[in-house]
């Protein structure tokens, strides 16, 4: 029989590590929000019910530029759809659990909770309480530099001089460089690239961002597709492998 | 956003055994996380607000996104990437007198 409190609490030891980078994560949100025009209250709340960094921070650039609630939520839906993959592959270790049980767990799932968990159930017998483990490391993390980023944000007025304009910018910079990992992945990259700025420039307002990320994806698969040779193996999950990573959102891809 | 997010966690997680998604469809979403996330980036970096080009020395995100970039690529660190990336802005801003 698995040790339940065990596995719990050797969960919150294999995550500070990733803990401390979500909190960091965490405060560039916080001040980010508070830069969108959020209160602290909203601010707190998204990252209480979303809990997905990634889109966090898409959704908050989004609202400070003034994009409508429907392409928020459709952009949203779309960063987090790797959620779709990390909770099938997570779900075969944990098919077991009762499904409310697991209705539950499911809101703490994130690129870090879940590189965590798969990890260690490729090598030991997989609890729930793990992931509990690794996910509420994660959540606290996150909550706290979130609500931390938010009070220091306050103090911070002149925007530009520190560069805070840029913060959100490099932070998807960084998210985004250490995830082509393929020749294939630059290409993706390339043409969401290009695509996404002539789009910019051509439509106004965030269409470009759906547009550019529905096209470069496609031409990801037909990539794919063409590397004949390729490896049929590592299909199956599709996550961004951040175990070795600092934070991808919250959820990776981190959402 | 939170009805949403959490519809990507939920159903999966719960039903998977049962429901397997297509191939296809799973190569695809892998691929969507790079792809969401340059589109979000290219364009903060050289559009400006009128939809304009912006591709002139007076643009500190250009460098500082190689900058970020750069470290990004050897350290793997999003918060060293955010940090140099936002120092360089920081820097170049100086330098130029805005």
């Amino acid at each position: 029989m698995s040790n339940s409190r065990g596995d719990f609490l050797l969960a919150l030891r294999d995550g500070v590590p990733l803990g401390v980078s979500v909190f960091s994560f965490g405060l560039v949100y916080g001040v980010m929000a508070l830069q969108a025009g959020l209160s602290l209250t909203e601010g707190a709340v998204m990252s209480l019910l979303v809990f997905a960094g990634a889109s966090q921070f898409i959704a908050v650039g989004m609202i400070g530029a003034g994009a409508t609630a429907s392409a928020i939520i459709i952009t949203t839906l779309l960063v987090n759809m790797r959620h779709l993959l990390l909770g099938a592959s997570l779900g075969q270790y944990l098919r077991n659990e009762k499904s409310t049980k697991l209705a539950v767990l499911a809101h703490f799932l994130t690129d870090e909770s879940y590189a965590l968990s798969i990890l260690r159930f490729q090598q030991r017998p997989a609890t729930a309480a793990y992931y509990l483990g690794a996910g509420l490391t994660i959540y606290v993390t996150w909550l706290m530099g979130s609500l931390l980023g938010m009070a220091m944000g306050a103090t911070i007025t002149n925007v530009e001089r520190y560069g805070l304009d840029f913060v959100f910018l490099a932070t998807f910079i960084g998210m985004v460089i250490p995830q082509i990992k393929s020749k294939n992945l630059l290409v993706v990259c390339l043409v969401a690239a290009v695509t996404s700025v002539v789009t910019a420039l051509l439509i106004p307002g965030n269409w470009y961002i759906i547009i550019a990320a529905l096209l470069a994806a496609a031409v990801g698969v037909v990539g794919e597709k063409n590397d004949t040779r390729n490896i049929s193996d590592s299909a199956g999950h599709g996550h961004c492998d951040l175990s070795n990573q600092s934070t991808l959102d919250g959820a990776g891809g981190k959402g | 956003m939170a009805i949403v997010t959490y519809l990507t966690r939920a159903p999966l997680m719960v039903l998977v055994g049962k429901v397997k998604l297509p191939r296809q469809l799973e190569n695809y979403l892998k691929y969507m996380p790079v792809a969401i996330l340059t589109a979000l980036v290219a364009p903060g970096l050289v559009v400006k607000d009128d939809q304009q080009l912006n591709l002139t020395w007076n643009n500190p995100y250009l460098p500082a996104a190689f900058v970020a970039g750069l470290l990004a690529w050897r350290t793997k660190n999003v918060f060293w990437a955010m940090v140099s990336g936002v120092g360089t802005v920081i820097v170049l801003r100086a330098l130029m007198g805005q």
